[in-house]
């Protein structure tokens, strides 16, 4: 156990160590940068520029900049944004609850409905349920989540005028039934695809499971169906699951990022796009090392998890 | 002696991609209180789709179909159950209660994330009302039957820590949590070394003796056959073939199937036959979609009589005390081999 955790430590800071140096160099090889800005304002003389990369610390070569960053950033001082001069962490922090309300009830909404078209699905195989669930998840794959967004806002909100079409609360209300209606819209139109990947998913590893010897044994020892399913099949096939809700953070994150520019919805992905705007290096690196911390963590919990639940699984 | 369960003219048929065929054709047989029956066959002989069709586990309606008669006797004073057409929710009482199973691949038969004890606890209490404690009580009891040391410690530990005959002696434990009338052994040692296959057969048949349950054991080896059973039957394509007492049936094999089956047992003695080079049985169990016509096993048979035997099927006759043989040539083949 410890040596796994000493192997998964160092791994990880490997790993965080190559993102830093990719998405350094990526951001600072990209064109234009955050004197582009300043150069366009009128009666900008190039002394003036020069003097203003000198206090951003942009006129020093590449290598030194990113072991500058670095240095400061292992001590928890991810810097300060080029924008408004706030600390990089406290913006961070600042929009880390929306997005972890967003993902946290879209993950809800897409285990608890992609568990029950996936088991409904295996238990009825071939059945036109069945085949609707499976052309339904092949749709819900095809669509592009900002279309479906927009679509959404577009029938819910301009011409039913049932909820709101962004934000995450309204200004004066913050009741919990306000931020309740501003949530549905956002998660469930990130729930979305995942619903379609845990539904395919978890039929798969039913199915799986329902064939293997010791199903035949539940039943033949005269459980009932009820103790069988729950008991014996679902309790094995929802292993790989805890597994797969690691590996597919990045992509609820990603799906994340862009529910919330349609949304307008104040969390981290958003954050992310319009410090990308604004070319604000430290925040857009400091949101780049945060997810990275935050999925590696999670793969982390999913194994621990998974050799919580399952006995033959050893961590070494 | 009592007798436990009868099956009369049992079909058995299923439907897949919009073709039906039959595995089982018209088999009947009967278990006795404290007797063990073999089925005996290659596979796809049907042996295994019939102790799946007594225990109600083929897949239901429109995908199998079962036909005839499986007839439960009560012990005392309950009545007969008809097993067949049995509603789910009884036919899950009597399973695991009065008729238990065992399988042939102990590795896989068990579940890999409950513990031994859970397992067994969980039958006992699906059937009885019973505390969880007494329930485990009862485990302790029943890993120190089938021969598992330190049951106590047992309960907590997880199939993949125990060896293949380890883990059937757990089956074989859950299977008898209940005390059922009936075994049904479906290849239980097929999977396992010969030293640990003699184990588990010395338990089977010192827990008979113990309980006086029924077996039905399901084999395709001759040794076992001759270790265990006190009758046996011989199935190919689905059928009955030949049956009776199983020293009558193994000294004197009289349909052609059987003795092609015992020739090709490498350890059996069959000098005495003389039967020449015959090893073994040519081709394949025909497929139940496309039997030949006559007896089905004629392409197959080294008695093959053209004119006789690919033409009309034979039916099943008795050679004589309860030996029944289900061939045309019988009488020739037994002549044959007194000269």
């Amino acid at each position: 156990m410890l040596r796994f955790l000493t192997y998964r430590l160092a791994h990880s800071l490997l790993l965080l160590f190559l993102v830093s140096v990719i998405g350094f160099m990526i951001l600072h090889l990209a064109p234009g940068g955050p004197l582009s800005q300043f150069a366009l304002s009128p009666g900008m003389s190039q002394a003036e520029l020069e003097k203003i990369a000198e206090r951003m610390g942009l006129n020093r070569p590449l290598p030194v900049q990113y072991l500058d960053w670095a240095a400061r950033f292992v001590t928890a001082d991810w810097g300060e944004s080029f924008r408004d001069g706030r600390a990089v962490l406290d913006i961070i922090f600042g929009h880390l609850f929306a997005t972890l309300l967003l993902i946290l009830t879209s993950t809800i909404l897409s285990v608890g409905l992609g568990t029950l078209v996936g088991v409904l699905g295996a238990m009825r195989r071939y059945s036109a349920y069945d085949y609707l669930a499976t052309v339904g998840a092949m749709v819900a794959l095809s669509i592009p989540t900002f279309w479906f967004g927009l679509v959404a806002i577009y029938v819910f909100s301009l011409r039913l005028g049932w909820l709101p079409s962004g934000n995450m609360y309204t200004i004066g209300d913050e009741s919990f039934l306000d931020y309740a209606e501003h949530l549905i819209m956002p998660s469930v139109v990130l729930a979305l695809v995942q619903v379609a990947i845990w539904s395919r998913y978890m039929r798969s590893s039913i199915l799986d499971v329902v064939g293997q010897d010791f199903v035949r044994t539940a039943r033949a020892k005269g459980l009932t169906r009820r103790r069988v399913l729950y008991v014996h099949i679902l309790r094995n096939a929802l292993i790989p699951m805890i597994t797969l809700t690691g590996i597919q953070l990045p992509t609820l994150l990603s799906g994340a990022l862009v529910t919330e520019t349609v949304f307008t919805w104040p969390g981290i992905g958003r954050l992310f796009l319009d410090s990308l705007g604004y070319n604000d290096y430290p925040v857009v690196m400091g949101v780049l090392m945060f997810t990275a911390m935050f999925v590696l963590l999670g793969n982390l919990i999913a194994d621990l998890l998974v050799a919580g639940v399952d006995p033959r699984v050893r961590l070494e | 002696m009592s007798r436990v369960l009868s099956v009369e003219n049992l079909g058995i048929g299923f439907r897949s991609e919009g073709q039906d065929f039959t595995v089982v054709r018209d088999v009947s047989f009967s278990l006795e209180a404290g007797q063990t029956l073999a089925l005996v066959g290659e596979s796809g002989s049907g042996k295994s789709v019939t102790s799946l069709g007594i225990m109600g586990l083929l897949p239901p309606p429109p995908q199998s179909r079962t036909t005839g008669r499986i007839v439960l006797h009560g012990g005392d004073g309950d009545g007969d159950i008809e097993l067949l057409g049995l509603p789910e929710s009884r036919m899950r009482r009597l399973r695991g209660d009065r008729i238990a199973m065992i399988f042939q691949e102990p590795l896989t038969s068990l579940n890999p994330v409950h513990t031994i004890g859970d397992q067994i606890v969980e039958a006992i209490r699906s059937h009885r009302r019973v505390s969880r404690a007494k329930a485990r009580t009862r485990a302790v009891e029943l890993l120190e039957q089938v021969g598992i040391p330190d049951p106590q410690e047992r309960l907590g530990t997880y199939p993949h820590e125990l060896s293949g005959g380890m883990r059937q002696r757990i089956m074989i434990a859950i299977a008898l949590a209940l005390e059922p009338d009936i075994l049904i052994a479906d290849e239980p040692t097929t999977a396992l070394d010969v030293t640990v296959q003699a184990q588990i057969l010395d338990l089977l048949r010192r827990l008979q003796k113990d309980t006086g349950m029924a077996m039905l054991f399901i084999t395709h080896d001759f040794g076992v056959v001759a270790d265990i059973a006190d009758r046996t039957i011989v199935m190919y394509a689905g059928q009955t073939v030949e049956e009776g007492r199983t020293e009558t049936v193994l000294s004197d094999p009289l349909m052609p199937y059987t003795i092609g089956l015992m020739n090709a047992v490498p350890r059996l003695e069959t000098a005495g036959l003389k039967l020449g080079d015959l090893k073994t049985i040519e081709g394949f169990v025909p497929d139940p979609a496309a039997l030949p016509q006559g007896c089905s096993f004629h392409p197959r048979c080294a008695y093959m009589q053209e004119g006789l035997c690919d033409t009309s099927p034979p039916s099943i006759e008795d050679a004589g005390g309860g030996h029944m043989v289900r061939c045309k040539r019988w009488r020739q083949i037994g002549e044959g081999r007194e000269t």
